[in-house]
């Protein structure tokens, strides 16, 4: 690395906002990583990231920095990193983390929204499930019927 | 620091942050890997997950294996005080006790004797206030619809 100059791309957000990374930052995104090799050059550089605002990118790429990073900390280290990274964030930027890592294929930071979610749900019923993430009850009253049997745990 | 913000721009998109000044709502979202989620939890969660809404429902299948009871907890009088299960999915033993609590905590605190399980069903017996037997499904999701 030492004498060798970074090679930088740049994110475009939804709101046209534009970070510049290093390219190996943004590689964590597989999304990315195969759109830089589709391109085959370096001038591509401009990568557009739909729907992904720049608050919600700028959060990602602080999880992509840290991990491109990973090799130089202990596996706790990372670990302890990523406990505290999704901690912070709100129900709504963990929806947004969610949707971003889904749509840029970064595994590592969808595993880490995904448990973080289910921890969440974990002891609650279905109505405080909703309650907690503002979500309505849209089932049908056969639907209703089949859920009431499937919550349905005693027979006397 | 490694990126930078260069050059700030209001898009031809409007503000997110101006549109939705509500929660998000979790079950308009496909985009959202639902299916990640639901992989995390235990059968009993699962089974909360499920019953949320449409989309979440539709995410996510049914399980098909069967918890059965590993072990249970006895009082002095050989009372059940508790009944865990063994989640084949989860790989993860389940207290009832507190995964099921609105059932199973009056279930427990009284003189309940538990007989047998099998294939998803456990058969407990209760001397008072009346004789009778109790039995707790934990099958009934895992089987085909």
């Amino acid at each position: 690395m030492v004498g060798v100059k970074k090679k930088m791309v740049t994110l475009v957000s939804s709101d046209g906002v534009e970070f510049v990374v290093e390219k190996r930052v943004a590689e964590q995104s597989l999304f990315i990583k195969n759109a830089l090799n589709e391109g085959g050059v370096e001038e591509k550089v401009m990568i557009p990231i739909p729907k992904v605002t720049s608050d919600t990118l700028s959060s990602v790429l602080e999880y992509c920095e840290k991990h491109a990073s990973a090799t130089e900390f202990q596996e706790n280290e990372i670990e302890e990193w990523d406990k505290e990274y999704i901690e912070k964030a709100d129900l709504d930027l963990l929806y947004y983390l969610l949707q971003a890592s889904y749509s840029m294929s970064i595994m590592g930071l969808m595993e880490l929204g995904a448990k973080k979610v289910a921890s969440l749900i974990r002891g609650k019923s279905p109505q405080e499930i909703r309650e907690l993430f503002n979500i309505k009850n849209d089932f049908t009253p056969e639907q209703e019927e089949e859920i009431r049997r499937e919550m349905q745990w005693n027979y006397e | 620091m490694i990126y930078s913000v260069v050059k700030k721009q209001k898009g031809d998109l409007p503000d997110q942050k101006e549109t939705q000044c509500e929660l998000e709502d979790w079950s308009s979202s496909l985009q959202v890997p639902f299916d990640r989620i639901a992989k995390q939890l235990n059968a009993i969660d699962h089974i909360s997950f499920r019953s949320v809404c449409k989309t979440w429902r539709s995410s996510s299948a049914k399980r098909a294996k069967i918890p059965f009871v590993v072990s249970s907890k006895l009082s002095d009088a050989n009372y059940i005080r508790d009944i865990s299960i063994l989640d084949l999915f989860t790989k993860e033993i389940i207290p009832l006790r507190t995964a099921v609590s609105t059932i199973t905590s009056d279930l427990f605190s009284r003189d309940c004797v538990y007989l047998g399980g099998s294939f998803g069903w456990i058969a407990l017996a209760v001397e008072k206030p009346k004789e009778r037997i109790i039995l707790l499904n934990l099958a009934i999701h895992s089987r085909p619809s």
